[in-house]
């Protein structure tokens, strides 16, 4: 499975990429919405891992633009900002979860699981 | 006859009648329609002052029936008469003989009566009768041009009094400009003259700066009839004065704007903290990790830490309301610690020291340095004693760089002046700014570079001015 993960902090996309790869996940950065969505019309993603405040293009114009197109990708917001999430939940509400920042690795693993399915009926 | 006052008028009326037919004294009643009488309004001879302000019912005595019936009389010998109201004449001591009344007109409508008494030469005749009535009847039109004559007054005055009431400064103007009134609030003002000599060439909604008050000011046109009945332009000019909500909305754009800036670098401090948590979670995990990849992960940890630690410090700083701490910082040797390779840094003269929080404008310069570094191949930094102060220039930015420093938040929207609180894109920029302001200096940003001044004239903390040098 492969995942874009899109930030303007470097430090933070490396974080995320070096987790999921140890997750067994392939990755791919970019470090604005339109490098993003250029990278997305290239690639496959299973699951998409958004900020929603970069230069360039937000997150959630992204998210705007790869709904409209009809895509249905999975999507987690990483939001600092709480009233920007309810923007996004006006937009987009399905496989779409949050995630708060500072983000926590246990509850980002979660929300992948969640999206994509993986959670198994062993534990 | 020259327009006057409506009460002149009746004066001069009587006057001339009394003359005209040779009567020892006379009066002119004006009638009271609230309350069906007569007023002594005008009273002429030797009782005048007792009379004036008395009054009479219509149709009680003679003067009473005129104004009744709207007829004038001859009264030969009052004693002959029983309407005759002998009252006034026992309450003065006066001796009236004989009456000539005629009712006085406005438009047809009776407004009062004019009555003489005691002929000098003789008794009243018939043709004295016409001739009084002939009178009354041609002042008629003076009457009632003094009637209007006393109605523009009476609105003159009426608008004046409300234009008095009126808290704010009101000017009013004649179509040529000039001064025909100023209210009792523009009187007040100590600077009235130079507030005026201000207000000319301003169009309506425009603002006056004077005596460090702002006004706003709203100029109307209406028409008034002037003294002698003419309908004439008027322009008031209504000074309302902003100063006060001025300021406040500046204080509370500036409490806006912190508020944002606020938001922003608290939006900062978690992005160092998610790879932090993050790195020391896989840290923990049971997970195996070659010795190299622990020790990257360490390095990033400190790294991040150090960051935060930064931008915390920004945060002290910045809440905090003084200067702290201050001593005599040589910027020369500052910028060169800063150096470390990354930028050239040129000192023209030594030495340049400036009365400063060290650590304050040390944090200040590093972060402008590390925001530049992020986004510029190279750039110089030349440091030099101008004639006011201190000067440090950035040059060599490339376009580039310039145009990504004026990148705000959104995709298109490039803002003027990255320095400015409102970038919530960029805290180190916006710290850097009231670090340097705090310190008595400015920023000049343009496409050149960036100029950074000190001027000599800070102030130590009790707000003495000091030397520039040690």
């Amino acid at each position: 499975m492969k995942v874009l993960i899109v930030d303007d902090e470097p430090s933070i996309r490396y974080l995320f990429s070096e987790f999921l790869k140890m997750k067994g996940f392939d990755t791919d950065e970019a470090e604005n919405g339109m490098e993003g969505l250029k990278k997305f019309h290239k690639d496959n993603y299973d699951l998409l891992i958004l900020d929603i405040k970069m230069g360039f293009k937000h997150g959630i114009e992204m998210l705007e633009d790869i709904r409209r197109q009809g895509y249905n990708t999975p999507v987690i917001i990483c939001t600092a900002y709480k009233h920007l999430e309810e923007d996004v939940r006006i937009t987009s509400s399905e496989n779409v979860e949050f995630l708060a920042k500072p983000v926590d690795l246990q509850k980002l693993w979660e929300k992948i699981e969640k999206l994509l399915g993986l959670k198994t009926n062993a534990g | 006859m020259q327009v006057k006052s409506f009460r002149d008028t009746l004066k001069q009326i009587l006057d001339l009648a009394q003359d005209l037919l040779k009567s020892e004294a006379g009066t002119i009643f004006l009638l009271d329609n609230e309350r069906d009488e007569l007023v002594f309004e005008i009273v002429n001879g030797p009782k005048a002052d007792e009379l004036k302000g008395k009054r009479l019912k219509i149709g009680e005595g003679i003067a009473g029936k005129t104004a009744q019936t709207g007829e004038g009389q001859i009264v030969t010998r009052v004693k002959e008469r029983k309407d005759f109201q002998s009252k006034f004449d026992r309450a003065t001591g006066f001796k009236t003989e004989s009456l000539l009344t005629a009712p006085l007109r406005i438009k047809d409508r009776i407004i009062g009566v004019i009555e003489l008494v005691n002929k000098k030469d003789g008794v009243y005749t018939d043709d004295d009768l016409q001739i009084l009535e002939g009178f009354a009847k041609s002042a008629s039109s003076i009457l009632e041009m003094a009637l209007l004559y006393e109605r523009i007054e009476q609105s003159r005055k009426f608008l004046y009094g409300i234009i008095d009431s009126i808290p704010h400064p009101i000017l009013l103007l004649d179509k040529e400009g000039n001064i025909v009134y100023q209210n009792r609030a523009l009187n007040q003002l100590p600077f009235r003259e130079e507030l005026i000599k201000k207000t000319t060439k301003k169009r309506d909604g425009g603002t006056v700066e004077c005596n460090g008050k702002t006004f706003t000011l709203t100029k109307s046109s209406f028409n008034m009839r002037d003294e002698v009945g003419r309908m004439v332009k008027y322009t008031t000019l209504i000074f309302v004065e902003i100063t006060d909500k001025i300021m406040l909305a500046e204080l509370m754009a500036q409490k806006e704007v912190k508020e944002r800036f606020f938001a922003g670098v608290s939006h900062n401090l978690k992005n160092p903290l998610t790879p932090i948590i993050g790195l020391s979670q896989i840290l923990m995990s049971p997970e195996n990790l070659p010795d190299d990849v622990i020790k990257e992960y360490a390095m990033r940890i400190n790294q991040e830490g150090k960051r935060l630690g930064k931008l915390v410090q920004m945060f002290i700083s910045l809440s905090r309301d003084d200067l702290g701490n201050r001593s005599w910082v040589n910027i020369g040797d500052m910028l060169k610690r800063l150096e470390n390779g990354a930028f050239s840094v040129y000192v023209l003269d030594e030495p340049v020291e400036i009365y400063a929080n060290s650590e304050d404008l040390e944090l200040a310069l590093e972060v402008l340095f590390e925001t530049l570094k992020e986004k510029a191949s190279d750039f110089n930094v030349s440091c030099s004693s101008v004639d006011s102060g201190i000067q440090i220039i950035i040059d060599g930015l490339d376009s580039n760089t310039v145009q990504e420093l004026k990148r705000g938040m959104e995709q298109e929207f490039l803002i003027d002046d990255p320095f400015d609180m409102s970038n919530t894109n960029s805290a180190n920029l916006v710290f850097f700014r009231e670090i340097v302001e705090r310190h008595g200096g400015n920023i000049e940003y343009n496409n050149d570079g960036i100029k950074i001044k000190f001027f000599s004239g800070m102030k130590n903390n009790t707000g003495k001015l000091i030397e520039k040098y040690v």
